[in-house]
């Protein structure tokens, strides 16, 4: 039976017939547990979904109070009495269709259903097993908290709250996935948030047509143009810190339940060399390390590109010592340097992803195994030369100093390695000048990724480039608003 | 609408003019940088009709098909006349496989094209915002180069004796300014005023045409006899290390130069294509690079037709007011 199937069954008053639907709509599923009593009166039934809800709880806060319910006249009495004199848990919704019933029984809410009500009153008593709040495991800082996203929504709200306790942060629940039924909470806050940025945010959510929502990859493409994008135009984090920063900078960002990330929009390219440790350390460390980051995006990508084409195109640009040393170190390599460096290339990436999808003990082995072993044999036996071994460390190394952008550096390293070695640097060039027109055309609800360097935006420079001190950046009373171009 | 601000439009332009110095063919002495950067005032003060005109609410599509089609004509001219400059400029500067013949040439040339048809149809907005970070990283390049020929220079061969004039000069000036018609396209996009976009543009470019040509001069002066692009063969020359060579830093500028100031000349020619012949609007950006790579084959560098190339340029910079003029004449009359 389809969603809109169930939503346009009301519910039955009588009890048999009910717990009948809900036992043939649920196909007998074993987890769905029914418990008839009787209480004031009138035969009831609670419905739970096992291990979706805290037993101790219910007990305590439902069960007990409502068996012992004098006797009223009739169901609607009955529930009106309970709406109105009891306060059996605080979120307290109600079902008039079988859609709405089964959402609310599979989220962890207890189910009353009485005989004679064409209605059912639930009781939010969740207490599914999750994860705990733990250390994010990516975007790791030193100086600020070491709480991450977890897994349950409504955790990660209180995560927010408990960082923003203003009023004006909002939090819009919703429901995606015609399957899934997974909770989306939109966050923002409301004295902040572009109000046309919101409106084209809710209209893309509005927009969502799938079947389940499994990771923040279901949702993003949907808060994202269409077009063809080398880097995501929507952000992703795991730490609740780092989220509220962005929505007091006026971004809005969307949760998930089951997923210990945020998404947030809009996302710019100089966010991804920001971390929360640069505004804990004075200004000047705070640079330094921005244009480390730079720096190492940059030999991230291009290194294994340029000593590629240098030594088969421009060995010229070379001084002559260098040239002797490379030439000797090259002599004894059985293969032209392009497939050398694609190989290593190549061969990292096949051990990276092994050691991630390995079981974490024999991930590290794998590590070990590839980088001491292989590494120094294809050395030893002349089929990688050490130079070639370093550049592409190095490379390798600055791309784990902005993890953020992994996947973009992964690809566009082999693209610029394969331009470089076949066209020298005249190849680098023209495929910079298509990456960079791509990178410019990222934009989305009308904020350039290349802000607030093109088009230049003096609000936000203090920010990118350098890093003011923290009155300095307070006295500008910023907001992501500033880099809207049609605002210009 | 998509609109660009001055500095974007500067950029776009500016990025054109120092690829056409860079591939200036033939002898060069102070007197062409004094005959480029007075050219470059003069034609300010020519494009302050044009600017009005724009700033009371005049378009292009207001035009006669003529003018556009007079437009069209001279950006496509221009553009296959950068892809003969391009061309011919590597001879001096290594390009791999171009030296490998005719398929070598046509290799590098579709390359080119291919680059710049994926750059021209990502929109002008993209385009004037990469354009602003090629032409900012192309700045601090050039500065490099310009810093190292301080060390190459000799003060004597701004002096040698030369038989150019400012007239000539300036003739040379106006035909390497073949962005004039791009000019006259892109300034209907800016946002800002027009007349101030006019002015920033035109300062910068004769800054930069003084400067680059000062510096070539100083750097080449003596043996300037034996060079075909001095421009090119000073930033050879002027090497900032003593054991190390940075020929790459110009290697690159001149290359992604070359892909914005033919993307540019695209981007003109498509929205010409698109309000001239409405018909061809869906191939418009393919249709314009395939003209220009064509016209490049069979063109050459312009440096032959200076007149010529003076002329059209000209043409490009007065047609839009002139037929304001004209029609607000035939107007009056009508009237009385």
């Amino acid at each position: 039976m389809t969603r809109n199937e169930r939503e346009s069954l009301p519910i039955l008053s009588g009890l048999r017939e009910n717990i009948a639907r809900i036992k043939q709509l649920s196909g007998g599923s074993s987890d769905v547990l029914v418990n008839e009593f009787t209480t004031g009166g009138i035969a009831c039934a609670l419905i739970c979904c096992e291990g979706m809800m805290s037993s101790q709880t219910a007990a305590e806060m439902i069960l007990s109070p409502i068996t012992g319910i004098a006797p009223q006249g009739s169901a609607d009495a009955l529930f009106r009495y309970i709406q109105t004199e009891l306060l059996l848990s605080t979120d307290r919704p109600e079902a008039r269709n079988y859609d709405t019933l089964f959402r609310l029984l599979n989220s962890g809410f207890a189910v009353l259903i009485a005989d004679g009500a064409d209605r059912a009153l639930a009781f939010g008593v969740q207490g599914y097993a999750t994860r705990g709040v733990q250390e994010p495991s990516g975007e790791g800082n030193i100086m600020g908290s070491h709480e991450g996203f977890t897994e349950a929504v409504r955790t990660n709200m209180s995560l927010i709250r408990r960082r923003l306790k203003s009023p004006e942060l909002v939090m819009e629940l919703s429901v995606k996935g015609e399957r899934s039924r997974t909770d989306i909470c939109l966050c923002y806050m409301r004295d902040r948030v572009p109000k046309r940025l919101l409106d084209r945010i809710r209209r893309s959510l509005e927009d969502i047509r799938l079947e389940s929502v499994l990771s923040t990859g279901y949702i993003r493409p949907f808060l994202e143009k269409r077009s063809f994008e080398l880097f995501s135009s929507a952000g992703i984090t795991e730490r609740p810190d780092v989220l509220c920063s962005k929505l007091i900078e006026g971004r809005a960002a969307v949760l998930i339940d089951g997923v210990p990330y945020a998404i947030t929009v809009p996302r710019l390219l100089c966010e991804s060399f920001h971390t929360l440790d640069d505004y804990a350390y004075k200004p000047y460390y705070a640079v330094f390390g921005r244009w480390l980051r730079y720096g190492a995006f940059i030999i991230a990508v291009l290194l294994p590109a340029v000593y590629t084409a240098i030594v088969m195109h421009h060995p010229e640009l070379l001084n002559s010592t260098l040239l002797m040393l490379l030439a000797d170190a090259e002599k004894s390599a059985p293969l032209p340097i392009l497939a050398e460096a694609l190989i290593v290339l190549l061969m990292y990436e096949m051990i990276r992803e092994a050691g991630i999808r390995l079981p974490k003990p024999v991930g590290g082995a794998v590590s070990i195994i590839s980088g001491l072993i292989i590494g120094d044999a294809a050395v030893k036996s002349g089929l990688v030369s050490t130079p070639l071994l370093t550049m592409t460390a190095l490379a390798v190394l600055g791309g784990l100093v902005v993890p953020d952008l992994a996947p973009q550096v992964t690809v566009l390293r082999l693209a610029f390695l394969i331009a470089g070695g076949i066209m020298g640097v005249f190849g680098i060039s023209l495929l910079a000048c298509a990456v960079l027109t791509n990178i410019c055309a990222t934009e989305d609800y009308g904020f350039p990724f290349t802000a607030p360097l093109s088009p230049f935006t003096a609000a936000g420079a203090g920010d990118t480039a350098v890093r003011l001190g923290m009155r300095r950046m307070l006295r500008r009373g910023f907001t992501v608003e500033a880099y809207h171009e049609q605002d210009k | 609408m998509n609109r660009i601000s001055k500095l974007q439009l500067a950029a776009l332009l500016l990025i054109g003019d120092a690829f056409a110095i860079f591939c200036l063919h033939g002898r060069i002495c102070a007197m062409t940088a004094v005959g480029f950067s007075s050219g470059s005032l003069i034609q300010l003060l020519l494009a302050l009709p044009l600017a009005r005109a724009y700033d009371r609410g005049r378009t292009l599509a207001d035009c006669g098909t003529i003018v556009r089609l007079v437009l069209l004509t001279y950006v496509l001219v221009w553009g296959g006349a950068l892809f003969a400059m391009l061309r011919e400029a590597s001879e001096v500067i290594y390009i791999p496989y171009e030296r490998t013949g005719i398929f070598g040439q046509l290799a590098v040339a579709g390359l080119v094209a291919l680059v710049c048809v994926y750059v021209s149809s990502s929109g002008i907005k993209a385009l004037a915002r990469s354009a602003v970070i090629a032409a900012g990283l192309g700045a601090v390049c050039v500065g490099i180069v310009v810093v190292s020929a301080g060390f190459q220079s000799d003060a004597g061969n701004l002096l040698r004796p030369t038989e150019s004039s400012l007239w000539r000069e300036l003739m040379r000036g106006f035909a390497a300014s073949g962005n004039l018609g791009s000019f006259v396209v892109l300034l209907g996009f800016t946002a800002d005023d027009r007349t101030d976009t006019a002015a920033l543009y035109f300062t910068c470019k004769a800054v930069l045409s003084g400067v680059v040509l000062f510096t070539a001069v100083l750097v080449t002066g003596g043996i300037m006899d034996v060079l075909s692009f001095p421009v090119i063969s000073a930033a050879q020359l002027s090497q900032p290390f003593p054991v190390q060579r940075t020929d790459s830093l110009f290697l690159v500028v001149f290359s992604v130069f070359a892909v914005y100031t033919a993307a540019v000349q695209a981007s003109a020619a498509e929205y010409l294509i698109a309000r001239t012949f409405p018909q061809l609007k869906r191939f418009r950006c393919t249709l314009a690079l395939m003209i220009l790579a064509a016209a490049g084959a069979v063109m050459s560098a312009p440096s032959q037709y200076t007149e010529l190339y003076a002329a059209a340029a000209l043409t490009a910079l007065l047609i839009v007011p002139a037929e304001g003029l004209l029609k607000g004449g035939v107007r009056k009359r009508e009237r009385t």
